[in-house]
């Protein structure tokens, strides 16, 4: 075991050397605190040091500050030493980060019994951290565990209930009201187990960081109006009111349309569940500034103060099911609450028993992509603007190839339209242009032509992620995916 | 005052843990270390810089403590604390009574056999 030694008196730091060495540690013994420091910056630095408080130019709390900034898997553990009647130096160097303290002059027994419990603390946290080493190396396995066991469950699982459906239409023969009773409960289940299998399979996602956003322009009151047909049935059944409140004009986000639908599906269909026949779910939207905040409310069973504090973390629900003939696997909320961080936002929950529960989560909005259209005709420009239109983007266009680059510094697009075959400069040569310079290099670009050579040049260039093609003419559906698709990985407002 | 012994050996020895070259090594140390100390506070005292006094004054009591030179490790104490009130008429008087302290501290580790003494 190493240990570092930093006093400027020459006969203390010449007894802690001799103390320390005849216990056989290895010492590293220096006069200040610019040594101290240099010794510590290194890799592998010692994990203990016994730091003189008291010193000309960087002192003991200096280098033990600098220690502990810097970023390192070892703790460093620090002891102070500090002279006799100085009370005050010991709580300011203990509060200001040092471990533990010895008093000069110091006797070596002490000495010995200090650097002990340093030991201690030092094996407990390489313990520590072995251990959350392991732990991490185990869930990375399980999560890989549950993707694959999902995955392969699901395909007989829809091949089951391909067949139950068939049957309950009759493709195998009348059925007797015993066998259809029977068949739609296995229908009931297989759908069960395919919703836990996705709720599973989505979580293995989350956590190993595999969920992708695919943003692009969404109303959200459209998506919200759209909610009260997909949930109609269930509504009928139990005799529900629904009931929404937005406001009347389009909310254009730049977001995840179909996980923000999943977002309310799944707080709605919890509401459900939880709500005795004849309550009233409520959804309501409200615009902001900075943020649209959403809510889903219900007069169903509430949420206790306990069960609250639970409700987002993994597992807590799973298995110990109380409500009346609900059986879910308490992985809705989990998968709902990183769908909504993924879109910068945050979600909470007030509930009281026996009135009902009201979730609240908001989706940032950030700015609509900035598109920089490049081609030599006007026309083209004025087309792709008009395919565009609905989209909310933000556009900027050039007929001159030799403004590409000021343009892309300036305005700094989140996408660049390119022609292949432009005048005085080829498109290729732009590319290139932008891929030299580090402010451009990773701008996405979308090369646009009207000739399949261009699309083989395309496929040819040497550049660490393909460069999308489109060939004119383009349809407005094609040409929106493929912008969608250029910007997917580079979206993270979360 | 003068019944306080001027060294305890038996603390050093405690310190370096029986081991006697240590013990000498340190004593050599120290007593190259009082001529430059007296020689240093001096010239502070002229000074009158009474932030350096104090440092001085602290660093080598630290190194007094060592030896269990009680009454010498007192004085020095008392300078370090003249210092931080800023009284330099105490500062030079205790000054004066540990230069003649240093002189009993060294003269005790010039006698041949001061290492047997208890």
């Amino acid at each position: 075991m190493r240990i570092l030694i930093a006093e400027d008196d020459d006969i203390s730091r010449r007894l802690l050397e001799a103390s320390l060495k005849k216990k056989h540690f290895e010492v590293v013994v220096t006069k200040n605190g610019e040594q101290a420091w240099n010794e510590l910056k290194k890799e592998n630095p010692p994990p203990l040091a016994i730091l003189d408080w008291m010193m000309p130019g960087m002192d003991g709390v200096d280098v033990c500050k600098k220690g502990r900034a810097k970023k390192s898997d070892q703790y460093l553990y620090v002891i102070m030493l500090t002279s006799k009647g100085q009370k005050e130096e010991i709580a300011a160097g203990l509060e200001a980060g040092a471990d533990d303290y010895i008093v000069k002059p110091f006797n070596p027994v002490e000495l010995y019994a200090r650097v002990g419990v340093g030991l201690r603390v030092i094996q407990l946290q390489l313990d520590l951290a072995e251990s959350i080493r392991k732990l991490k190396a185990f869930d990375e396995q399980k999560n890989e565990f549950l993707s694959l066991v999902s995955h392969e469950i699901r395909t007989p699982m829809a091949v089951m209930g391909e067949g139950v459906a068939l049957c309950l239409e009759g493709i195998a023969g009348e059925l007797t009201d015993t066998q259809r009773e029977i068949l739609t409960d296995i229908q009931d289940n297989v759908q069960r187990s395919t919703r836990l299998i996705g709720d599973l399979l989505d979580l293995s996602k989350i956590e190993s960081g595999k969920i992708v956003l695919r943003p692009g322009p969404v109303d959200l009151i459209n998506i919200v109006q759209k909610l009260e047909t997909g949930i109609g049935a269930q509504v009928a059944q139990k005799n529900f009111t629904i009931s929404i409140d937005c406001p009347d004009h389009p909310i254009k986000l730049f977001a995840d349309g179909d996980k923000i639908n999943q977002i309310f599906n799944n707080l709605i269909s919890n509401s459900i569940r939880y709500t005795e026949s004849g309550g009233t779910i409520s959804i309501k939207v409200e615009d902001g500034e900075e943020f649209v905040e959403c809510s889903v409310s219900d007069t169903g069973a509430g949420i206790s103060k306990e069960n609250q504090k639970k409700l987002f973390t993994k597992f807590s629900q799973f298995g110990h099911v109380t409500g009346k003939g609900y059986k879910g696997t308490g992985l809705g909320l989990v998968i709902v609450k990183a769908m909504v961080e993924q879109h910068g936002g945050r979600i909470k929950v007030e509930s009281e028993i026996g009135k009902g529960s009201t979730f609240t989560f908001t989706i940032k909005k950030v700015p609509f992509p900035k598109i920089l259209i490049v081609d030599n005709e006007p026309v083209v420009i004025e087309t792709i603007k008009e395919l565009l239109a609905e989209e909310n983007y933000i556009f900027f266009e050039t007929t001159d190839g030799k403004n590409v680059i000021p343009m892309a510094k300036e305005k700094v697009p989140s996408l660049i339209l390119l022609d292949a075959q432009l005048n005085g400069i080829t498109g290729y040569e732009v590319l290139e242009k932008l891929r030299k310079d580090k402010r451009t290099k990773d701008m996405p670009v979308l090369v646009m032509s009207a000739s399949e050579v261009d699309r083989e040049r395309i496929g040819k260039l040497k550049a660490k992620t393909p460069v999308p093609f489109i060939k004119k003419p383009f349809d407005p559906e094609q040409l929106k995916n493929a912008i969608l698709a250029a910007w997917t990985q580079t979206y993270k407002p979360g | 005052m003068t019944d306080t012994p001027v060294v305890n050996v038996h603390k050093i020895l405690e310190t370096v843990e029986g081991d006697h070259d240590l013990m000498h090594e340190i004593v050599n140390m120290f007593l190259e270390e009082i001529p430059d100390a007296v020689k240093e506070l001096g010239n502070i005292l002229k000074e009158k810089d009474h932030g350096q006094l104090e440092r001085r004054a602290h660093s080598l009591k630290n190194s007094i403590g060592n030896f269990g030179a009680k009454t010498a490790y007192d004085l020095a104490y008392e300078l370090e604390l003249a210092a931080r009130e800023n009284n330099f008429d105490q500062a030079d008087e205790t000054f004066q009574k540990l230069q003649t302290e240093l002189i009993r501290v060294k003269t005790f580790f010039s006698a041949p056999d001061w290492d047997k003494t208890t």
